[in-house]
């Protein structure tokens, strides 16, 4: 077990050279398009294939890997030689994921990365399945599952759970992308109807006749569009369902391993201890179905990407809790929520239509001197005050224990978010002179995933509460000793 | 009720704020005296147009030199207890952070040209999401305080 320097599976150069292909595949489409094909063309084509393979197997030559005295060591690199040292005890995840390609060849990329930083420190592009999951076993002693996650391996997994197909499917037709389609759908209506308006000769009734054939042509194109509409639609769940596709999630003591893709396969595995916060996100089109999706937050790991964090895509709001309890019960809390005082209201709505008030008053203007249509934009205004309305009536916030969970709405997506007290990096009241006059405050935890969560206007009283309970002594988990030494500091 | 914080910082920080604004001042003086001047002789503008950048200048020297640094200094305060790190400040809308010393990874002293004149440092207190400041404590009570903070806060990693 790679005790000795050992390289990677041979498919890696095959893998590094196609990916140095497929960098310079745009400038060449551009060439071979606006040059044809051609004897030069061809050359450099040629060219670039000798030293794209070259790189390959050059890199891959280089590149050596072994584990010694406890520590994990990797050589790579043609002009710069690179050495790595990664120290056993610091490895905090090893993740594999599996392109096509890599599918092909029967080998995985192997992702290791330890507390800090944003990126992984070392990737294998090609190792041989097998020797990955004994890389693991020899790297994080404390296993989890089998890369697939149908083969049962080993351990013996406390809970598991996979997606199913109507799942995916409502999945797929509720996420935003399907929603975005739409958006765009009726932006393409109103720029029609705008061209239109817009005909100069309209008025005439001697062009009458074209009029009739653009309005036909027109309807002609919005049913066109629809279908053009439904198609893409069903693209974007096409698209969904082979990414997420056999989504698998599994608990394995210490450990949450998530599998998915049809295709590409993802595995990821988080040490539930370096779990930060959970998040639930009901969107737009998810909500009103009791819908929404369960994400968690990890500190150090490069979770910035949405579905990286995904913990399991679709989630009946009321089988939260029973989820939370099967595979992450350090944060299956129910907590009741406290909502705003009701002087709150009023200022969420004022704060909404205030943000709103510039672009739903430039249609006046508009309205007078272009386009009569301009009032429109008024309309935006009930819709502001809607939005602050709504998003006064979903925040809210409360403690059990230790875990505190605030809930608030961003327009579209309502979140609820579970953070241990202990994972709160730092907790600010603040208030504006506005909020002292009516005894209101705005609290801010900011978290090591780096995320900042803020809950604007609760009731002073609250805030006190929120401050007592964050810097409590009554029910902490582990209790600070107390420091003889305490210097006197003046 | 929480009391507020205990400790104020260095009376000097106050002196040091208002020669910073008087620097500030001073800057924007220069740009838009030289904006105006630059109308009146390349463009001919009447010479009233002194009057915008004397205004401005006026406005911004009592604000920040006579008004803000006393009122911010007024309300700074911290004061670090045996669990975590209080502070307070903020003008117009005041914040108030609590930092628990297990959650403090490192704690710095920062000392720039006028301050080391004024014998005073800034203590930047890190988590693993940012930095938070205590500016203008005197040197000495800023080193004692991240030496303090740096002990607690080790003892409570222990813990953790």
């Amino acid at each position: 077990m790679c005790f000795e320097p050992c390289r990677l599976h041979p498919a890696g150069a095959l893998l590094s050279a196609v990916k140095i292909l497929r960098n310079s595949i745009i400038p060449l489409v551009i060439v071979l398009v606006s040059q044809g094909i051609q004897t030069w063309v061809l050359i450099a084509g040629g060219i670039l294939l000798l030293v794209a393979s070259g790189w390959g197997i050059l890199s891959w030559y280089r590149f050596t890997y072994q584990i010694k005295d406890n520590e994990l060591n990797v050589h790579s690199g043609i002009f710069v030689r690179k050495k790595t040292l990664i120290p056993r005890e610091r490895i905090q995840v090893i993740d594999f994921n599996q392109g096509i390609l890599q599918r092909l060849f029967g080998v995985v990329t192997v992702q290791i990365e330890t507390a800090g930083g944003t990126e992984p420190e070392a990737v294998f592009t090609a190792v041989a399945k097998q020797d990955a999951e004994n890389l693991r076993q020899t790297l994080l002693p404390a296993k989890p599952v089998e890369i697939e996650a149908e083969t049962t391996g080993v351990a013996t997994p406390k809970a598991s759970k996979k997606i199913s197909f109507s799942e995916l499917i409502i999945f797929g037709i509720t996420s935003t992308s399907g929603f975005g389609l739409v958006a765009a759908f009726f932006s393409g209506i109103f720029t029609l109807l705008h061209q239109i308006r817009w005909r100069p000769d309209l008025e005439q009734a001697y062009f009458m006749q074209i009029y009739e054939q653009i309005v036909a042509s027109i309807l002609f194109t919005l049913i066109f569009a629809i279908i053009v509409l439904l198609f893409l639609w069903l693209l974007a769940v096409i698209g969904i369902v082979i990414k997420y596709g056999r989504f698998t999630v599994t608990r394995a003591e210490d450990r949450l391993q998530i599998v998915y893709g049809l295709l590409e396969r993802h595995q990821i595995s988080i040490p539930v201890q370096r779990i930060q916060a959970v998040r639930f996100t009901e969107g737009l089109m998810r909500q009103p179905w009791g819908y929404g999706a369960l994400k968690i937050e990890s500190a150090g790991y490069a979770l910035e990407s949405g579905e990286k964090a995904l913990l399991w895509p679709l989630l009946r709001r009321r089988e939260l809790i029973n989820f939370l309890q099967e595979f992450l019960p350090e944060f299956a809390y129910d907590i009741p929520l406290e909502t705003l005082p009701t002087i709150a209201r009023n200022r969420y709505i004022f704060r909404a239509t205030l943000a709103m008030s510039p672009l739903a008053l430039a249609g006046i203007p508009v309205a007078i001197f272009w386009l009569e249509w301009g009032w429109v934009t008024l309309l935006l205004l009930p819709l502001a005050v809607f939005s602050g309305w709504w998003q006064y009536q979903d925040a809210g916030w409360g403690c059990q224990q230790n875990m505190l969970a605030v809930r608030f709405r961003n327009l579209f997506v309502r979140t609820t978010v579970l953070v241990p007290r202990h994972c709160m990096q730092s907790l600010t009241i603040g208030h504006s002179p506005f909020q002292r006059r009516v005894d209101l405050v705005t609290f801010g935890l900011d978290l090591a995933s780096m995320a900042y969560f803020e809950l604007v206007d609760v009731s002073k009283q609250e805030g006190e509460d929120l401050m007592q309970w964050y810097t409590g002594k009554q029910s902490l988990v582990v209790d600070h000793p107390r420091i003889n030494n305490q210097d006197d500091l003046e | 009720m929480r009391p507020e914080p205990k400790e104020k910082l260095d009376l000097r920080a106050l002196k040091l704020w208002q020669i910073h604004g008087g620097i500030g001042t001073a800057i924007l003086s220069i740009i838009v005296f030289g904006a105006a001047a630059a109308l009146i002789i390349l463009l001919e503008w009447s010479h009233w147009i002194l009057i915008i950048p004397a205004v401005l200048v006026i406005l911004h020297g009592i604000l920040e030199i006579l008004v803000l640094p006393r009122l911010r200094w007024q309300r700074w305060r911290y004061e670090i207890t045996e669990n975590e790190i209080d502070l307070q400040r903020g003008v117009w809308i005041v914040e108030r952070t609590l930092i628990p010393l297990a959650r403090v990874q490192h704690v710095d002293t920062l000392q720039g040209i006028l301050m080391r004149h004024y014998d005073l440092a800034t203590v930047t207190i890190s988590t693993a999401t940012g930095a938070h400041e205590i500016p203008a404590l005197a040197t000495e009570t800023a080193s004692a305080l991240s030496q303090h903070i740096s002990s607690l806060a080790q003892v409570s990693d222990d813990v953790l």
